[in-house]
């Protein structure tokens, strides 16, 4: 008995001993408790997984272990999220708890029930292009592009910002709330072609494709070329959408990526293409410029505060020189004068120009340049703030070459510098608008830079002190050539642009003080400068196309341009094509063909070493004149415009045709073109270099060629040949498609074959009367073709219509 | 034709080009274009049995005018050009409206009528020139 009691306490011992020690290895005695990486911060409305809590238990030996409070069945007293503030939850197990104070906030920072979310926005540049590419309701206004829809670019050289904003409506306070850069999420698709399908990127395929932060994507060099949509939406965990129509929640933004490209949003981003004028822009980017007389280029550092835009990754002065487009997202939503707001296009500051562009009393030359306008009130009390062009003596500095490089050489294109000038000019950069506006403002403060040209470069015949020719610019093209020759293509497109020279009527008594000059819309020196679908007004002449070494060429594509000034294109020898566009509006004739000079008769050039126009049939073409203009009046060239609306016209009677329009009493005539030499050798000549115009305006339809008027054409040839060796003659010819007809001064003639003849009115006159083209190019000279004083042959092309 | 026209022809024709000074140069006032500087709302009604007038306020995305919402709702907007002898008063009136159908249509230009509740971007822009001015106008219709 005693022995097996024994065994029982032992047994009973050994138990009371070890039962607690496995009891305690499931239900150690805790220590403390805590929560696993606690979330402190909540909106009104969540909920807590409570379940999925993670909770450390710490034992009293030290030993822990972590465990959700589903799995330790803890307990838990739970927090209130139904409203905003302060707040906790409890959990509680082995006899601990934890507590973890949360805060909780209301939804989007909207912070009242009675506001509501009434409008998600896209920027206002995306707006812009949307509503300037959308198709015309009616007909087409000259306000429209003439191509709708084209694709929206981005580039990717530095980041696209699309920043959204929000419109809450507070009902108790009518009024409304505006959310800027909203929290936004984005669904990224591409593809290769316009009309192929979208695939979502999404993993790795997206991050190698874009790089998405804070509202802004950073397109790689593998997204160049494709087709992109982004599906921006507003985050619906961050504000109250419960009253915007789902529909409303999400921007669609297609695009194209553009390798390349540079994404612009001011003025100074454009500036990042004056790759040919480092020096003047250097101080604006922050940069110093040091001349490479190896390279004869200038080299950019890092000033002392080099400039860094929000888009970019390096400094603006980085990518000079290393972009191939400018794409436009510059419409903003800014106020008005009167401080309301309304839609800003980009409008040229002239403080944020390089300050050499502009004349400066403190200019050394000043003095000089004011006393060149003496007396002319207009143009004294502007020449300080004025586009700084050479004085007027033939002796200009050349501010091309202080801005672009040492010598007379420009460093970039190895060609020499000249008197035309650009506030941005390039030999490697297009400009892509994405249907944006460039605007060159008229305001003029007194003692403020504008952009008026009051002094200008020199005196070829062509100008008075009282009425400058501007030299100037808003873009100038220059023509690069690589190690193999090429030269680089160029193009404009979808861009808007107002100047700030509108045709006048100025009378003569103002034009005594002076009447200042404004801008140019873009001087070309590229053999291959393309404007597609653009839209211009109010420029002194639109496109000035300079040949400097090779002949210059330009094609005008679904472009429109207004209310020129001057001309709407001034050729300098040079190649024009222009197709389905509309030019309408010019204060001279709608082109000057200027040969530009050092052709000679003896020399026997050709018209394709002139200047040369082809103009499709589908485009309208328009620049009526009574000749009493302000630019007919500033030109001397009244008198001439009086002789088409009246001996010309009586002339042409004769035929059944005419030349005239009449409109309140006034005659007017549709002057397209005016072929001629240097317009300072027009009334002059000499016996023994008789200047020779070389030089064509051609009109086409699918069929091929409907007009052609040159100055070689075999008619005038012979014609010319034959006057100069009779001191009498002098003739006026006129050709309307294959018909010419002419006069000595005495009779009239046509030819029959290469046989000149008296005019038949019941054949010659019948022939001219149907015929249908709608052109008439008058040739003619200034002075006697007789003697030791040969003035040369010009043509002016004119419509032409059957007399009613 | 005669001989005396031809003459006069060329008679005039050599005078008047080499003697301009003679014929003297006045310039001649044409019909210059003056362009739209700016587009403003003038006064905006709903078009209703209670007709009201309401309050255009302003904020950072344009001008907009809060409207209780009714099946049917109208409103009419108006606006003046400044200059008022602007020579183009032609005004391009589109619902800016991120590709989804927008809830409401223009049915002359000045008259918005609703076919469901919710906010409506209209742009107003000038017709006359490239970059001309445009006015943002927006309605919220609220309940």
């Amino acid at each position: 008995m005693k022995k097996r009691f024994s065994v029982i306490l032992a047994l009973v011992m050994i138990l009371a001993v070890a039962v607690p020690v496995m009891a305690s290895c499931d239900n150690k005695q805790v220590k403390e408790i805590a929560v696993v990486d606690p979330v402190t911060s909540y909106k009104v409305g969540d909920s807590i997984d409570y379940d999925s809590l993670l909770i450390k238990v710490t034992y009293e030996d030290d030993t822990s272990d972590t465990k959700t409070v589903k799995a330790l069945k803890a307990n838990v007293t739970k927090a209130d999220l139904s409203k905003e503030g302060n707040t906790s939850y409890t959990v509680s197990y082995g006899g601990k708890s934890v507590t973890v104070n949360i805060k909780v906030d209301a939804k989007g920072g909207i912070v009242d029930d009675n506001i509501q979310v009434s409008a998600f926005i896209e920027p206002t540049f995306y707006t812009a292009y949307k509503t300037k590419s959308a198709a015309s309701q009616g007909e087409e206004a000259r306000s429209e592009f003439r191509v709708k829809g084209e694709t929206y670019e981005v580039g990717n050289v530095n980041k696209f910002i699309f920043r959204p904003s929000a419109t809450g409506l507070d009902l108790d306070e009518h009024k409304t709330i505006t959310v800027t850069n909203v929290k936004t999420t984005a669904k990224v698709y591409s593809k290769n072609t316009k009309d192929g399908a979208y695939t979502e990127l999404t993993g790795e395929d997206l991050a190698n494709f874009v790089a998405i932060d804070d509202n802004t994507y950073k397109f790689s060099q593998g997204a160049a070329g494709k087709y992109v949509k982004l599906e921006i939406a507003i985050d619906a965990e961050e504000y109250d959408l419960s009253l915007l129509e789902e529909d409303n929640s999400v921007i669609t933004v297609e695009m194209l990526v553009v390798g390349g490209g540079y994404n612009v949003y001011d003025q100074l981003g454009l500036s990042v293409m004056c790759d040919m004028q480092k020096k003047a822009w250097a101080p604006l980017w922050g940069a110093e410029v040091t001349f490479n007389a190896t390279t004869q280029k200038y080299d950019l550092s890092a000033g002392s505060k080099p400039v860094r835009l929000e888009a970019d990754d390096k400094d603006l002065y980085e990518y000079v020189g290393n972009v191939s487009w400018v794409i436009l997202h510059t419409a903003k939503m800014g106020v008005d004068d009167q401080g309301k707001p309304a839609v800003k296009q980009l409008e040229l500051n002239a403080n944020q120009m390089p300050e050499t562009f502009f004349w400066s009393s403190t200019d050394t030359e000043y003095t000089t340049a004011l006393a060149s306008i003496k007396g002319l009130s207009n143009l004294e009390s502007k020449l300080d703030g004025s586009l700084k062009e050479g004085l007027n003596d033939g002796q200009h500095p050349n501010y091309t070459k202080d801005m672009i490089g040492d010598g007379n050489i420009v460093a970039e294109t190895g060609i020499g510098a000249n008197m035309q000038n650009g506030l941005f000019a390039s030999c490697k950069v297009s400009i892509s608008g994405n249907y944006n506006g460039i605007i060159v403002p008229k305001t003029y403060k007194e003692g403020e830079r504008h952009f008026d040209v009051v002094v200008d470069w020199g005196d070829n015949g062509d100008s008075k002190p009282s009425d400058p020719i501007p030299h100037w610019s808003v873009f100038q093209i220059h023509m690069t050539q690589d190690a193999a020759g090429l030269e680089a293509v160029y193009d404009i497109k979808n861009l808007a642009m107002t100047g700030n020279c509108a045709k006048d009527n100025i009378s003569e008594d103002e034009r005594k003080n002076g009447t200042p000059a404004g801008m140019m819309m873009v001087n070309c020196y590229s053999n291959h400068l393309t404007f597609s679908n653009t839209l211009s007004d109010r420029f002194y002449t639109n496109i000035v196309v300079d040949a400097f070494g090779d002949k210059t060429g330009v094609n005008i594509i679904n472009s429109k341009m207004y209310d020129a000034y001057s001309n709407m294109c001034f050729m300098w020898r040079s190649k024009i094509t222009i197709e389905n566009s509309e030019l309408i509006g010019a204060g001279g004739p709608l082109f000057i063909l200027s040969d530009g000079n050092d052709h000679f008769v003896q020399d026997n050039h050709t018209d394709a070493e002139g200047a040369n126009m082809t103009v499709d049939t589908k485009s309208t073409l328009q620049s009526y004149a009574t000749g009493n203009e302000s630019w007919y009046a500033t030109f001397n060239a009244t008198a001439l415009v009086g002789q088409f609306t009246g001996p010309l016209n009586t002339l042409l009677g004769n035929f059944g045709k005419t030349i005239v329009k009449e409109q309140g009493g006034l005659k007017y005539v549709n002057i397209i073109a005016a072929i001629i030499c240097s317009p300072g050798d027009l009334m002059s000549g000499n016996s023994n270099n008789l200047i020779d115009v070389c030089g064509s305006f051609t009109t086409k339809n699918a069929e091929g060629i409907v007009e052609e008027f040159k100055m070689h054409n075999d008619t005038l040839v012979k014609l010319r040949a034959a006057a100069q060796n009779d001191a009498k003659m002098f003739p006026v010819i006129l050709q309307v498609g294959n018909l010419f007809a002419f006069t000595d001064g005495q009779n009239m003639f046509t030819l029959d074959g290469t046989t000149q003849k008296p005019f038949d009115p019941a054949t010659d006159g019948v022939a001219w009367a149907t015929d249908a083209h709608d052109k008439i190019c008058v040739y003619m000279s200034a002075a006697s073709q007789s003697g030791s004083s040969k003035a040369p042959y010009f043509g002016v092309v004119l419509d032409i219509y059957k007399n009613s | 034709m005669k001989k005396s026209t031809i003459l006069v022809l060329l008679i005039v024709f050599l005078g008047s080009v080499l003697v301009v000074g003679i014929f003297g140069l006045r310039a001649v006032p044409y019909e210059k274009i003056v362009y739209v500087q700016e587009i403003r709302p003038t006064s905006v009604v709903t078009k209703s049995a209670n007709a009201q007038e309401l309050e255009i306020q302003i904020d950072p995305n344009g001008y907009y005018v809060l409207v209780p919402y009714e099946e049917g709702l109208e409103v009419l907007i108006n606006y003046e050009l400044t200059p008022a002898d602007c020579t183009n008063k032609d005004i391009k009136i589109t619902i800016v409206q991120p590709d989804k159908n927008p809830p409401a249509i223009i049915t002359d230009r000045n008259t918005i009528v609703f076919t469901r509740k919710g906010a409506i971007h209209l742009q107003y822009s000038a017709q006359d020139s490239a970059s001309g001015p445009t006015m943002d106008f927006w309605i919220y219709p609220y309940n």
